[in-house]
């Protein structure tokens, strides 16, 4: 058990060493906001046809939103390192609420996507999107 | 234990080799400027998950030895240590690996365990670090049981499973772009396991040797590299986060929240357990097959190339 303790411990000082290694000679060049060149793209390797409509930036600008064709499937870019990750879900499967003034948090039943927020516009373009499409849903 | 058995703990000498051949692969990256991406908190998280699977797997050890060691004393016969039955050894276990890897990749519960190793965007010497921490969990190593039934010794077994591991650590590369043909005929390589860690749809399940990928050819899982092809490295639906625990037990909570839903038969979540990853009652997501066939649809002209079905 000491051994395996001991392993642990060097473990972590490694890669602690290692990562500020591969931050010096592999920085990470994507760190700006999702563009839609970005979102284009991450649809195209998702083998996903259908264009998407304005994009909804997060707050922190680190994921983007849009309706995929006129709705009311959506999808949802994410940076995860320097390179993207992809959900499509309907936007019925949004979890919305108010978290100060302006701002609304949004999460999706998915444990590895953590939650995040939009403003300003954003949130009310999403807020136009949810309120639409629920009414067609109740129709 | 076997008199003549060489005294070697080869996993601890690996650890130390691990990280200096993680060194030069970064820095010969930057200097030739090509051979693939590291990405720091990717590789952070690999390695992280390397060492708690280190940690874990070998404080529950001694379950699977126990095992191996009541299962020999059962053996009628036992065979001798020496050169040529370590190589037998050897090559069933590899051969074992291969079934153990397979059920892996087709059976959820398998899927849940490796899922980790897949889990990366990238292909570079971490990537081989990302480990599951619930190997044991996954029942695979009563596949290695016939082993010691046979009558190698636990210790032998034990030698040949840390070795060829050991020889999977290489291969996680894009700096080595292919070997001479020969050993690209018989041995599992960098292109070989590529094609493996790939998500476009020709190349999921496949390739699922561990040193010999003979066993791929042989068992109709092989499928080469195409240049007209590049892999994309990942799972079907990547992870939104770097998070460890995130990452060792996303599957296992997949699994709890299907089997959990309500108006599902005994039989219907029982098959979210075993049934390929991408089952689901209702049509709502898609295995590899099915991703094949999609692929089919809108590529005929694919239709029976490598990796795809006619």
């Amino acid at each position: 058990m000491e051994t395996l303790l001991y392993l642990f411990a060097s473990s972590v000082i490694a890669i602690a060493l290692l990562a500020l290694l591969i931050n010096w000679l592999h920085p990470n060049t994507h760190q700006g906001p999702i563009t839609i060149e970005t979102f284009k793209a991450a649809l195209l390797d998702h083998d996903q046809q259908q264009a998407p409509g304005t994009l909804c930036l997060s707050t922190d600008a680190q994921q983007s939103l849009a309706l995929l064709g006129k709705g009311p499937k959506l999808a949802i870019v994410r940076r995860v390192g320097d390179r993207v990750a992809l959900r499509v879900l309907s936007i019925t499967e949004l979890t919305t609420r108010q978290a100060g003034s302006g701002q609304t948090k949004v999460s999706i039943h998915d444990f590895t996507w953590p939650s995040f927020q939009v403003e300003g516009k954003s949130a009310e373009q999403l807020a136009k999107w949810q309120t639409k499409f629920k009414e067609a849903s109740h129709a | 234990m076997p008199e003549n058995l060489p005294d070697i703990d080869v996993s601890s000498l690996a650890g130390p080799a691990y990280v200096i051949l993680i060194l030069i692969e970064i820095i010969a990256i930057k200097w030739r400027g090509r051979g693939g991406i590291y990405e720091a908190k990717d590789a952070a998280t690999s390695i992280f998950m390397g060492a708690g699977s280190a940690v874990i797997n070998g404080a529950l050890g001694f379950i699977t030895l126990a095992i191996f060691i009541f299962a020999y004393q059962m053996a009628p016969v036992k065979i001798p240590f020496n050169v040529w039955t370590f190589a037998a050894c050897f090559v069933l276990w590899d051969l074992c690996y291969y079934w153990v890897h397979r059920y892996y990749h087709r059976s959820r519960w398998g899927w849940a365990a490796h899922v980790v190793h897949h889990s990366s965007q990238h292909y570079n010497l971490s990537t081989a670090l990302r480990q599951s921490w619930t190997t044991m969990w996954s029942g695979a190593f009563v596949v290695y049981i016939p082993l010691a039934l046979m009558g190698f010794h636990p210790a032998v077994i034990a030698l040949c499973g840390g070795l060829n591991l050991i020889y999977q650590f290489w291969f996680h590369t894009e700096f080595i772009d292919k070997c001479p043909k020969w050993f690209e005929a018989i041995m599992n390589t960098p292109s070989h396991h590529r094609v493996h860690h790939a998500n476009n749809p020709r190349y999921l399940d496949s390739n699922y040797a561990g040193v010999f990928i003979v066993w791929d050819k042989m068992f109709g899982s092989f499928v080469p590299e195409l240049k007209s092809d590049p892999p994309r490295y990942g799972l079907v639906v990547d992870l939104g986060t770097f998070n460890p625990l995130r990452v060792f037990s996303h599957e296992y909570v997949g699994i709890f929240k299907d089997i959990t839903k309500p108006g599902l038969t005994l039989g219907q979540r029982w098959r979210y357990i075993y049934k390929p990853p991408g089952w689901c009652h209702d049509g709502s997501r898609l295995s590899s097959s099915q991703i094949k066939a999609n692929y089919l649809d809108k590529h005929p002209d694919g239709a029976g190339n490598p990796g795809l079905p006619d």
